[in-house]
């Protein structure tokens, strides 16, 4: 009569096992308490010693086999005992199959679907009889991909197309940016919004340093007050305004390759215009000059070639949004300062008199807000007030030109073969050639032109 | 300027232009004694007399191959349908006939009919008073089909339509008829047939959209720039041929599309869109492309609630478009 070996429960949770290692062969003596077999459950491998003295007759549970606690795995009995077949099958069937490591089984269907999705059946638990892998267990894993991919895990990133095509034009790194989309996409907005917080700061970077200094040279400038005497033979020391023009000017030849342009524009019907205006601007309180209608008509020549309006930048051009024209004033003690009028394109003839006005009275009395002499796109310079007919100014760091208007004089002209004389004006842009070409600049300044010789149509709208 | 609605702009288109060309007939069920049951012709047949102005049987097939035989010989003819329910009997003398006479005729002969009809839901119509029957006519190549949203571009492309040497067919929302009114030039004048209008401009979100739609779009608009939404709308004004230009500027500019129309939403032309979209300005699209449109289910309803419940209104657009904002 053959005793049956049961595989122990080795601990009060643990249901399996794997048999690690046989000590004894089929047919050798095994006596009582002897060391029969390894086990090994979860991490622990621990060697079970034998319940019975006899003849280990059958080994049932092979190495590397699992079995449950309870299944018979081993049948010791006197060597003379025949095992009878039924006995065998019996106890054989209480043990699971070998068909990986763990000993697991998994249904042919389970498998060729594993196998096709990729899904490892190690990890895979059972639930067919007796821990059998089967078909819903293997479509549970894949099911559950699924849904794992749909909540984006922290390290993958949905990107748009949009966003794709910024993120490679602009060399970005997306895990820069934080993103204000669903479930934390990066969206096309916060990218935009990253390139100009970053050109912003660039932008200051550039032009930092120099406007603090003319704003603060200027707000002294007219504290001091007294004009300066030049005699022959002596130093003048350098005040921070003078100091920090030269260093800018410099500086801007250096950094762009300046080429200045001229072209002659007819004053006629910009004077017209100013004669019938100027009495009413002066009755709402304005003087009305020359400068607003250089100014206007610059600001829509700009809408219309947005390359003028620009800066160079690192690896690129930007095209500024904003139509920001300062003014290039002259003040008393030789200094020079230069106010913004900002988004020039959207005022009317008014509303640029108005900022014309404020803007010089106000640097004159050194009244200035750093504000208003930052953010400048493009400046403008009147050198023909004090008679010069044409120049070669130089470009207001970061812009991409200046326009130089010279002095509005009565020339004789030839017009469709008849000699006329006119109010006639040259308009000197000076521009950066890494910028613009000879002809981008010339169509800008034709522009400008044109604008002021059809001054006639323009309404002064309020 | 006189201020007209949109019915008498559509009244005025007729009249000017068959004031000054002595050609132009217009016939219709009701159109001439009574002047139109929307009083689109009113006047008409007192100015014009009974050879111009023509009431037909109840025929919607008759009246457009009516209209299409005094065409070909230069006469060219306005086709009232009464209301765009009616006019499935008449798709063949359109598809077939109207659409094709270049083709059959190697470019000898064109079809200078306008088909107008009124269209859309909101007045408690029902079955036969509410539908949109745009979608038929916007696949076949030789028609034209215009549907204006305000009484100025109602009168322009009107007159436009009857100028226009092809078959125009011409959906006026009939809810838009008498709510909507604004400054309209006396006199002949004419807008783009197939030219789109920027009714507002924006930068974040497109709607792209047409007829009462348009006014529920700027209405949504308003309500979403209180959050600081900024929604660009465009009025496309003709069906066939797609402004497509404008559509992908738009695209461009925004990257977030929502097409809006009162049309069933399943073979509307909101699916054209989005596939031309898709197709040609798919690195611009910061979202996926969003549809508005009427359920899937037939037909409009005649309940007032559940009429209500079926159309799209302001708060539903501002809804998506929030949606779309926060992708």
């Amino acid at each position: 009569m053959s005793n049956k070996v049961e595989m122990p429960q080795l601990g009060e949770s643990v249901i399996e096992g794997t048999i690690i290692r046989w000590l004894k062969k089929e047919g050798d003596r095994v006596e009582l308490y002897e060391a029969l077999l390894e086990i090994e459950t979860e991490k622990v491998t621990v060697e079970v010693s034998s319940p019975f003295s006899g003849y280990l007759l059958k080994i049932l549970a092979p190495e590397n086999s699992v079995a449950k606690a309870g299944d018979t795995i081993a049948l010791i009995g006197a060597s003379e005992d025949n095992v009878s077949a039924s006995v065998v099958e019996e106890s054989l069937s209480e043990v699971r199959g070998i068909d990986d490591n763990r000993g697991a089984s998994i249904s042919p269907v389970a498998a060729r679907m594993a196998a096709e999705n990729k899904v490892n059946t190690d990890q895979v638990k059972g639930t067919g009889t007796g821990g059998r892998i089967t078909k819903k267990d293997i479509e549970a894993v894949i099911q559950t991909r699924h849904i794992s991919n749909a909540e984006l895990d922290p390290d993958s990133v949905l990107i748009s197309p949009i966003v794709g095509k910024l993120v490679a034009q602009y060399d970005i790194n997306l895990k820069d940016i934080v993103g204000s989309g669903q479930r934390g996409r990066v969206t096309k907005q916060d990218i935009l919004a990253h390139i100009q917080t970053n050109l912003r700061q660039e932008m200051r970077q550039i032009s930092s340093v120099s406007e603090e200094q003319a704003l603060r040279s200027s707000q002294s400038n007219n504290v001091a007050g007294e004009p300066i005497t030049y005699i022959r033979g002596t130093k003048i020391l350098l005040t921070g305004m003078r100091r920090s023009i030269a260093e800018h000017m410099v500086r801007s030849k250096r950094v762009s390759a300046h080429v200045t342009t001229v072209i002659e524009t007819d004053m006629t019907w910009v004077i017209e215009h100013r004669n019938t205006y100027k009495e009413e601007f002066a009755s709402r309180g304005e003087k009305l000059t020359i400068t607003p209608y250089i100014i206007k008509a610059t600001a829509t020549a700009l809408l219309q070639h947005p390359l003028v309006n620009s800066s160079w930048v690192d690896n690129g051009i930007y095209l500024h949004y904003e139509i920001n024209i300062g003014m290039a004033t002259a003040l008393d003690n030789n200094g020079l300062i230069v106010p913004v009028i900002s988004n020039a394109d959207e005022k009317s003839l008014w509303g640029i008199a108005k900022a014309v006005n404020d803007l010089s009275e106000r640097a004159r009395a050194g009244r200035l807000s750093r504000d208003e002499i930052s953010r400048g796109t493009f400046t403008v310079t009147n050198h023909g007030v004090s008679g010069s007919l044409f120049a070669t100014p130089i470009i207001n760091q970061p812009q991409a030109a200046i326009l130089g208007v010279g002095k509005i004089s009565n020339r004789v002209i030839a017009n469709d073969g008849y000699i006329s004389i006119r109010p006639m004006c040259y308009l000197s842009l000076t521009f950066d050639h890494r910028i613009l070409d000879g002809a981008g600049a010339d169509h800008f300044l034709q522009s400008v032109r044109l604008s002021l010789e059809n001054w006639r149509n323009n309404p002064v709208a309020e | 300027m006189p201020v007209m609605t949109y019915i008498e702009a559509i009244r005025s288109a007729m009249h000017d232009v068959m004031a000054e060309n002595d050609r132009v007939i217009v016939l219709g069920e009701d159109i001439a004694l009574k002047g139109g049951v929307f009083l689109a012709t009113d006047g008409l047949l007192q100015r014009f007399g009974e050879d111009r102005v023509i009431d037909t049987p109840i025929a919607e097939s008759s009246v457009v191959g009516l209209a299409i035989g005094a065409a070909l010989h230069g006469v060219p003819a306005i086709a009232e349908i009464q209301f765009a329910d009616y006019i499935h009997p008449a798709i063949d003398q359109i598809l077939n006939e109207a659409a094709l006479f270049r083709y059959r005729s190697n470019g000898e002969w064109t079809c200078p009919i306008v088909i107008r009809a009124p269209f859309g839901a909101g007045i408690h119509g029902g079955l036969y008073h509410s539908q949109s029957s745009e979608a038929l006519f916007v696949s076949t190549p030789g028609l034209k089909v215009v549907v204006p949203s305000t009484p100025y571009d109602a009168k322009g492309l009107l007159i436009a339509a009857i100028f226009d040497p092809d078959p125009v067919v011409f959906f006026e929302h009939k809810q838009l008829y008498r709510s909507i009114r604004e400054e309209v030039p006396e006199g002949v004048y004419t807008l783009p047939i197939g030219k789109a209008k920027i009714a507002r401009a924006g930068n974040q979100i497109s709607i792209f959209t047409y007829g009462l739609m348009v006014q529920y779009c700027l209405e949504a608009a308003e309500i979403v720039a209180q959050e600081g939404i900024n929604v660009e709308v465009i009025d496309l004004r003709t069906l066939y041929p797609l402004d497509k230009e404008a559509i992908l500027a738009s695209t461009v500019k925004t990257g977030k599309i929502l097409i809006v129309h009162e049309d069933n939403l399943t073979g509307g032309i909101g699916g054209e869109i989005s596939a031309l979209i898709a197709e040609y300005a798919f690195e611009y699209l910061d979202a996926p492309i969003r549809r508005l449109g009427s359920p899937d289910v037939p037909p409009v309803a005649f309940n007032a609630d559940l009429e209500k419940f079926y159309m799209l209104n302001p708060q539903k657009i501002a809804t998506s478009i929030q949606e779309l904002a926060a992708y």
